[in-house]
């Protein structure tokens, strides 16, 4: 298991050095310079600022430079504002997108188990048949698009709750709602197929002939084993709900990560650019590897078998 | 058990006439594997209706702007912002259809716009005609994902393929470099791409594609290293089939369901990244529309001029549910064991 | 000698897309205290339904018992409710599945697997549970108990996998144990081994056994009555020996034939040709008829009655009429030193 670690972690970092990698040459490719608006500025001044965010040095030198502030953790100095760091900026919207990011993953997680478990308990019912139309619905629209039209009904025309903004935990709901409505319909999906496979089996039969009650077989045998393969998903969800809050977060005006990353790449902002793509990439990648040992650690299957998977 | 003895009659006794083949017909015509999953396709009522609704809007987005004597990008200041007005339906209040806007007034008569005009989707800041702009978006947003499913298929397929086939060194080599594109979160590469690349149908295509292949190649890789070993593929192969016949006759036809069903879900996720692309500032650029870039310039004016989105957002829902109950339809008829 | 069991004119159907599947027609038979019957039949003739009708285990919806009673100590099982059969579950009437791969819970400890019945039925503390499950591990000769109380499924073999089942089958002294086909997805060798551990354990406990299988090499082995089914009925009944030795039934016969011997002139096996009936609309007659060389016109149209051959011998066949042709059971069916 040890073994099995260590190589993924060093495989994570290679994969993140090759975003680096990848990010820095793109970024060097970029037509024009991040000042180029500012036309009010003289030669000198140009220089002067070229040099303070060290862009008259070579690339290679450029590209060292860069690589050892990122190894330090260090993502550089933005553009936006005068001396404020990447990190700093992050760090600000962290808060925000965090919280919307765990609400939606919390209230998504329940509610879709909670369904997947009736679809399944309930099969070829209209409790089964309900749960799943909404589960194609959950999948289908894009979670900004929902997002949307749920400020408008919600927000506009009903004026239930807030329409944008940032002040309290009212202000929480719709956001957290509209990414959680992904999470709701693929765990309601994955969870009604594992239910339903599991409750086919033998064992559920040999839990049954020894007496165990529904409830028993029910929640001891077939939903504690559903629950293992539930955390393979759960990579793949983590990177829909950081996509959906970068737009999710600039439809409510929610002060996160992913609107300064809009913002940025509206401005031409590359550090802030760089700086946040390297964030997400670390962050979803980070998500995976922890996902898969996760897996390795709660079934048995695969941990006794020394992480084969 | 209820047979009362009269009713046996010592000739009942004697050896029955008859030959055991008879229990051995086969009395059901035998189908091909085509044929079967067309005709669990049949059977499943959502893939049909949602088939139905593709065909009708692909269909539409083409023959739809003939209707309007405007083009995509004629614009007229002067009669910017009007809601939707549909003849025939305006008397019908609920709808919403009627030239009147939100906030009760009818810019249509405040504006001086021609009794006789009407904007069946109303228009936009520019006084664009916005019934043109959701179907040429709507093409533009097909042309895309379609086109993404094309590329990602061959690229996809092939390398798969390759790999799987030869096996050995070619394909632990092949396998290492997917192995790192894998692990690169698809969202920063396409983000980085447009922003280097601009936006534009193409480069947001080729975004698309750039990890979008990965998943199709593994799908196919998987596929054929599984056949592969198959005795139907060995028996052929000890016969002395060429490599291309294998390929032809044996594992392509075999791997088609998965590829189809595969491709089927790339449609929805490209005009998905699409739309989403418009929304962080880096999709179609105008006069160019899609989709995803109406509902994203209607998002900003919601509060007033609520028409702006709400028409391409339907569109798109209806186009995005339509992809998945086919997705999904097709794998249940394709692979029945591969439900998930 | 007391009823345990009795089952009087069951039948249970399916229900399919295609209509309904008259899986058992009217079964008839009992099982005394400490008797091991087997029930004999090719797949599909519906020997697992009717154990599964006997544990109340069809699949919910769609199978279910048309008519007759399943008698155990004097209570109707077919009409008991769910909670009265959770009581009996396990407690009284314990199963054995097929396939020891699948039938335990691979996320599981086997401790808590034994554990489960025991404290449902019995309310055995954790730690007298867990004793007990220690020694009814001992009591199958599974090697060092006490460690492998705490392991999961997979790491153990097939063979000792139905160790362990066979462990919580017995683990409340249940009057009866249903074995559907215990041995089938075991090696040969493990076969014979389990088969011992059985026939070891019933001694020991006094357990009622109805066995099913399909092979007749398992039923000399362990049973004492054997009922022969075939499309949904049972066409013959008897002793062992009555029914090795005496067979009346043609499709006996065919079993019989087709068994691998191990003192025969010929090696090769003889099948019955064609296969079992339709159950969706299964014929009037007697089911084998349309297999049957002995066949009548009778046997088209009439169900047989089983006649009494001797006091402990039935068979449901139109050549034991007296207005039949005589018919001798063909050489290969005759039983020679069987095995």
């Amino acid at each position: 298991m040890l073994r099995y670690i260590t190589k993924r972690v060093f495989a994570m970092l290679l994969t993140l050095l090759i975003i680096a990698t990848i990010t820095f040459f793109l970024m060097k490719l970029l037509p024009g310079s991040p000042f180029k608006n500012q036309d009010k500025l003289t030669e000198a001044q140009k220089y002067a600022l070229n040099e303070k965010y060290g862009l008259n040095d070579p690339v290679p030198v450029q590209y060292i430079n860069y690589l050892g502030k990122l190894a330090q953790g260090d993502l550089g100095l933005t553009f936006q504002f005068n001396g404020r760091t990447v990190n700093s900026m992050i760090v600000n919207g962290m808060g925000p997108s965090a919280t919307i990011g765990v609400e939606a993953l919390i209230f998504g997680t329940l509610v879709g188990l909670i369904f997947g478990i009736a679809a399944a308990l309930k099969h070829n019912t209209f409790i089964d048949y309900g749960a799943m139309i909404i589960a194609v619905f959950g999948i289908a629209i894009p979670s900004f698009v929902f997002a949307g039209l749920l400020q408008y009904y919600v927000g506009v025309k009903l004026q239930w709750l807030p329409v944008a903004f940032w002040n309290g935990p009212e202000y929480h709901i719709m956001p957290a709602f509209s990414l959680s409505v992904f999470v709701i319909a693929t765990i309601a999906r994955f969870m009604r197929t594992e239910m339903l496979e599991i409750l086919g089996t033998d064992y559920i039969l040999m839990a049954r002939a020894k007496g165990a009650s529904r409830m028993s077989v029910i929640i001891k045998h077939s939903v504690r084993n559903s629950l293992i393969p539930i955390v393979t998903i759960l990579g793949p969800m983590a990177i829909n709900l950081i996509t959906g809050a970068l737009v999710i977060e600039n439809i409510f005006a929610i002060p996160g990560i992913g609107e300064q990353f809009v913002k940025a790449i509206q401005v031409n902002d590359y550090p802030m650019i760089m700086g946040t793509t390297l964030f997400y990439s670390f962050l979803i990648v980070v998500i995976i590897l922890i996902v898969d040992i996760l897996y390795g650690i709660i079934d048995p299957r695969i941990r006794v078998a020394g992480g084969k998977s | 058990m209820n047979v009362t003895e009269k009713q046996l009659t010592p000739d009942l006794f004697r050896p029955a006439e008859q030959g055991t083949e008879k229990s051995d017909e086969i009395t059901k015509p035998s189908i091909s594997f085509w044929q079967d999953a067309l005709r669990r396709l049949r059977k499943n009522r959502g893939a049909m209706i949602a088939l139905f609704a593709i065909i009708f809007i692909i269909a539409f987005s083409f023959i739809a702007p003939l209707f309007s004597k405007y083009g995509i990008d004629d614009q007229e200041l002067m009669r910017s912002n009007l809601p939707p007005k549909i003849q025939g339906l305006e008397k019908i209040e609920f709808l919403g259809v009627n030239g009147v806007d939100i906030r009760g007034t009818n810019p249509y008569e405040l504006k001086n716009v021609p009794k006789d005009q009407y904007f069946w989707f109303g228009t936009d800041g520019l006084g664009r005609d916005q019934w043109v702009r959701v179907w040429k978006g709507t093409q533009i947003s097909l042309y895309i994902a379609f086109l993404a499913a094309a590329i990602d298929i061959i690229v996809g397929v092939t390398y798969g393929g390759i790999s799987a086939f030869y096996g050995g060194r070619t394909d632990d080599l092949m396998q290492r470099l997917v192995e790192v594109l894998y692990g690169i979160p698809n969202l920063v590469v396409i983000i980085l791409f447009i922003i280097i690349l601009d936006p534009g149908i193409l480069s947001i295509t080729l975004a698309i594609c750039i990890t979008g292949w990965i998943g199709m190649s593994r799908i196919v890789r998987a596929q054929v290293l599984k056949l592969k070993h198959q005795e139907f593929v060995l028996a052929s192969k000890t016969l002395g089939a060429p490599n291309g016949r294998l390929i032809t006759k044996h594992l392509l036809p075999n791997t088609l369901a998965a590829i189809i069903v595969s491709a089927t879900f790339t449609i929805p996720g490209a005009i998905f990244f699409e739309s989403f692309l418009s929304f962080i500032g880096l999709g179609i650029q105008p006069p160019t529309a899609s989709l995803g870039s109406l509902i994203s310039d209607g998002f900003k004016s919601l509060r007033i001029f609520p028409h702006l989105a709400l028409y391409p957002a339907a569109v798109m829902c209806i186009l995005m549910i339509s992809f998945n109950l086919i997705g999904d339809g097709l794998r249940d008829a394709l692979d029945p064991k591969m439900r998930r | 000698m007391e009823k345990l069991l009795e089952l009087d004119n069951l039948h249970v159907s399916f229900q399919t897309y295609g209509g309904e599947v008259k899986a058992v027609r009217g079964v008839n038979f009992s099982l005394e205290k400490g008797e091991s019957l087997a029930i004999v039949g090719e797949s599909g003739s519906g020997k697992s339904v009717t154990s599964k009708a006997i544990m109340r285990l069809l699949p919910n919806k769609i199978g279910s018992i048309k008519e007759g009673s399943i008698r155990f100590e004097g209570k109707d099982l077919a009409k008991a409710s769910e909670r009265e059969m959770e009581k009996i579950r396990g407690a009284e009437i314990s199963m054995i599945f097929q396939d020891p791969m699948t039938s335990l819970n691979p996320t599981m400890t086997i401790g808590k697997q034994i554990m489960e019945g025991l404290r449902k039925h019995q309310n055995m503390s954790k730690s007298e549970a867990k004793e007990r499950a220690v020694n009814l591990l001992k009591l199958v000769g599974i090697p060092n108990p006490e460690i492998r109380v705490t392991e999961y499924p997979h790491q153990f073999s097939g063979g000792m996998r139905q160790r362990v089942v066979i462990a919580i089958a017995l683990a409340c002294n249940p009057k009866v144990l249903i074995a559907d086909e215990p041995t089938t997805a075991l090696d040969v060798t493990i076969q014979a081994q389990i088969l011992d551990l059985m026939r070891d354990l019933q001694d020991k406990t006094g357990t009622a056994i109805i066995l099913i299988t399909h092979d007749l090499g398992v039923v000399a082995n362990l049973a004492q009555r054997v009922a022969v089914m075939y499309g949904g009925i049972i066409v013959e009944t008897g002793t062992v020996d009555e029914i090795f030795y005496k067979p009346k039934h043609p499709y006996t016969w065919g079993l019989l034939a087709s068994m691998p011997k191990l003192n025969a002139e010929s090696k090769e096996l003889i099948a019955i040709p064609g296969t079992p009936p339709d159950l969706m609309n299964p014929p009037k007659g007697c089911p084998f008829a349309a297999r049957c060389p002995y066949a009548m016109e009778v046997c088209l149209e009439h169900m047989p009655e089983a006649k009494d051959v001797s006091s402990s011998h039935k068979a449901a066949c139109w050549l034991l009429d007296e207005r039949a042709p005589k018919v001798e059971p063909p050489e290969a069916a005759v039983v020679g030193g069987a095995q």
